[in-house]
């Protein structure tokens, strides 16, 4: 599958940025590589980013370096609000105008990361942790229970319990339907 | 010599691996040899290794690390840079031993979260031998001249870290890792060595992925500390010098909660800040001095050209005999030959190389050729449309673009502040926070054609970038 040229995910994610700060996120790196593995999922994008387990969940280091290199370009950048956290993501000016020609390539993805932005915004990295592990151990062995999957995450990450994992698990089966419906309109 | 090693039979190997094991434990056991050995080092003055230790770095792989220059063709342009990876691998080990030792050591770990998953002494000592083993094999994979040819000339979905994978599992390296006190998995091995992006599916815990950083991360990992003051000493460059005792002495494990969970990372004392500042302002002036220096990167471009042509099938192999066999001293040999043979179909490339006559550069993006006049696709990188535009109107053989993405500036990790709390080093470091990425986007033209080109790019440049 080919990768999308960089100037559209440029604007995918300029887009999934926008949307997720519109509903109160603090837009983190952490908010983004979780939000973007969810819309790589759902839509099978040709994003092309290769997400593995590694910090709070699946992170991609591709991403990471796309986020440095919009960094470098400008396009984005990272602001200091609250004591105690980590830096916030947000577009520049010259990130808005290259959102504004790009935008009519983003097409079906606009509405998945609204989907998204509508579930994440308000979340900290604590549950998008859990969901985001819960999600990734989901697509990997879908057919198995509640139960197995449970077990899977928190083999993965003990410091999430039982019952919760059981509960990520079925928010993400939850998720995972409504995202078809979705996916299916915007395409 | 190394043909025959990988002709013997499996049964045979696993055999002298045997009669070593069974010869140290007896001359061992009669305090007949020597435990410790050392390598004398320009960086870290002694570096020691246990006897079985030893048998990795005697092991063909490793040794081969001695004919892969660690900065390819720098030489060219920075004449003593012609230290190898041997060296370099002895020193991440030491540097890694070191910070484990650090990191480890039960006055230094302040938070429950962390005490968890740092193992009992027994755990610690297996893990110390897995760290130093990986650290010294984080490299075996690299091809001929390092990282210079390795995205292009390698089929999809390979990389020098898969190829580090794939020895490290070898039945030759698995003989040694299964002999050694205590035995070691090579999984365990594996997955530090290159860390989590490159060992799916295998997946790493918490743990691991600190001892990974320890060895490979961006913040402070051993790679990096022992290359950034290598490559400085033999580059005769003051660029890469920080005081890297003092910040290997503040690293700390730490729970990342400004990300409001309690997840530990490595990090660093508050103290310790300074010196982590010095390493990534060491980094940034290296590399815009040394690794990304214009001459040097044409040479990597001139070496792409000449291995395309000269290797069977356009690509180096993956199969591990023939990565194996394959150093800088066949591909030196081979372009010294090319370059005396006119006749040669690597001819052209390899004078470009040999003879000095490399491409010059001839236009490099500003920041105001990506921003200014109109936006329109591809404009973010000015230099691939002014290579375009050059190689339609000089010919694509007399032009080649560069470009090089920027890699994290500044990583963000946890700072344990004077009272304690736990804070982005992102938020406390306002040089952390400033730090620019690096970008290369440039073109360079034959020589022959430099002043042509430097007239046509200013007649065009602003009607191909859209300036106003």
């Amino acid at each position: 599958m080919t990768q999308l040229p960089y100037s559209t995910r440029y604007a995918v994610i300029l887009d999934l940025i926008k949307k997720l700060r519109a509903k109160g996120s603090w837009c983190g790196e952490a908010h983004i590589q979780k939000a973007a593995f969810i819309l790589q999922q759902i839509s099978k994008s040709k994003l092309g980013y290769k997400f593995v387990l590694y910090k709070h969940g699946p992170y991609s280091f591709d991403l990471r370096d796309e986020l440095t290199a919009m960094k470098a370009s400008e396009i984005v950048e990272f602001t200091f609000l609250q004591q105690g956290y980590g830096p916030s993501i947000k577009p520049t000016k010259f990130g808005d105008r290259l959102y504004e020609v790009n935008k009519q390539e983003i097409g079906r993805y606009a509405k998945i990361a609204e989907f998204i932005a509508n579930w994440f915004g308000s979340k900290d990295v604590r549950y998008l942790e859990k969901v985001a592990t819960a999600y990734f151990v989901s697509c990997k062995f879908s057919r198995e229970p509640v139960s197995s999957r449970a077990q899977r995450l928190i083999t993965l990450k003990p410091h999430i319990d039982l019952v919760a994992a059981e509960e990520a698990i079925r928010v993400v089966d939850q998720k995972r339907e409504e995202a078809k419906m979705i996916d299916r309109k915007a395409a | 010599m190394e043909k025959a090693q990988l002709n013997k039979p499996a049964w045979r190997l696993r055999a002298i691996s045997l009669y070593r094991w069974l010869l140290i434990r007896f001359l061992n056991a009669a305090d007949l040899v020597k435990h410790l050995h050392e390598f004398r080092d320009p960086i870290h003055t002694f570096i020691s290794v246990r006897t079985d230790e030893r048998r990795v770095i005697d092991s063909m792989p490793f040794q081969r690390l001695r004919n892969i220059h660690q900065l390819a063709l720098t030489y060219l342009v920075y004449p003593g840079a012609t230290h190898k990876r041997f060296e370099h691998s002895l020193g991440v080990m030491e540097l890694a031993s070191r910070i484990f030792d650090v990191v480890t050591n039960s006055q230094n770990i302040f938070h429950d979260t962390v005490r968890k998953i740092v193992p009992d002494e027994e755990g610690k000592q297996y893990w110390k031998s897995v760290i130093r083993m990986a650290a010294l094999c984080h490299d075996l994979g690299h091809l001929p001249f390092s990282h210079a040819a390795e995205k292009e000339l390698l089929p999809s979905g390979y990389d020098h870290e898969r190829l580090t994978v794939d020895i490290i599992r070898s039945e030759e390296m698995n003989n040694i890792w299964t002999t050694m006190t205590p035995p070691l998995r090579a999984d365990d091995i594996a997955k530090l060595a290159v860390g989590a992006a490159h060992v799916a599916p295998l997946e790493l815990t918490t743990w691991e992925a600190i001892l990974s950083e320890i060895i490979i991360g961006d913040a402070f990992g051993a790679d990096r500390m022992d290359y950034l003051l290598r490559d400085s000493y033999h580059a005769g460059v003051q660029y890469g010098v920080y005081d890297h005792h003092r910040l290997i002495s503040s690293l700390r494990i730490l729970p990342e909660t400004y990300e409001q969970t309690d997840q530990p990372a490595l990090g660093l004392e508050h103290g310790g800040l300074e010196s982590s500042e010095a390493l990534m302002t060491a980094r940034h002036f290296i590399y815009k001095q040394v690794y990304l220096h214009p001459i040097r990167r044409v040479y990597d471009i001139h070496l792409k050209d000449f291995l395309r042509s000269w290797l069977p099938g356009k690509r180096f192999s993956t199969d591990l005999k023939n990565h194996l066999r394959m150093s800088d001293v066949e591909v030196l040999t081979a372009i010294r030959k090319a370059s005396a043979a006119p006749n040669s179909k690597q001819h052209k490339f390899a004078r470009r190389i040999q003879c000095r006559e490399h491409y010059h550069l001839f236009y490099t993006s500003t920041p105001g050729d990506k921003t200014g006049g109109k936006l329109k696709p591809g404009k973010l990188r000015p230099g691939k449309l002014i290579g375009d535009a050059a190689e339609k109107k000089f010919g694509r053989e007399l032009i080649r673009y560069d470009y090089y993405q920027p890699r994290p500036a500044a990583p963000e990790f946890p700072v344990r502040t004077y009272d304690g709390k736990i804070e982005s080093s992102l938020k406390i470091s306002q040089i952390l926070q400033r730090m620019p990425g690096i970008e290369v986007d440039s073109v360079y033209c034959d020589k022959g054609l430099v002043d042509d080109a430097i007239k046509w790019r200013d007649q065009n440049k602003p009607r191909i970038l859209g300036l106003k």
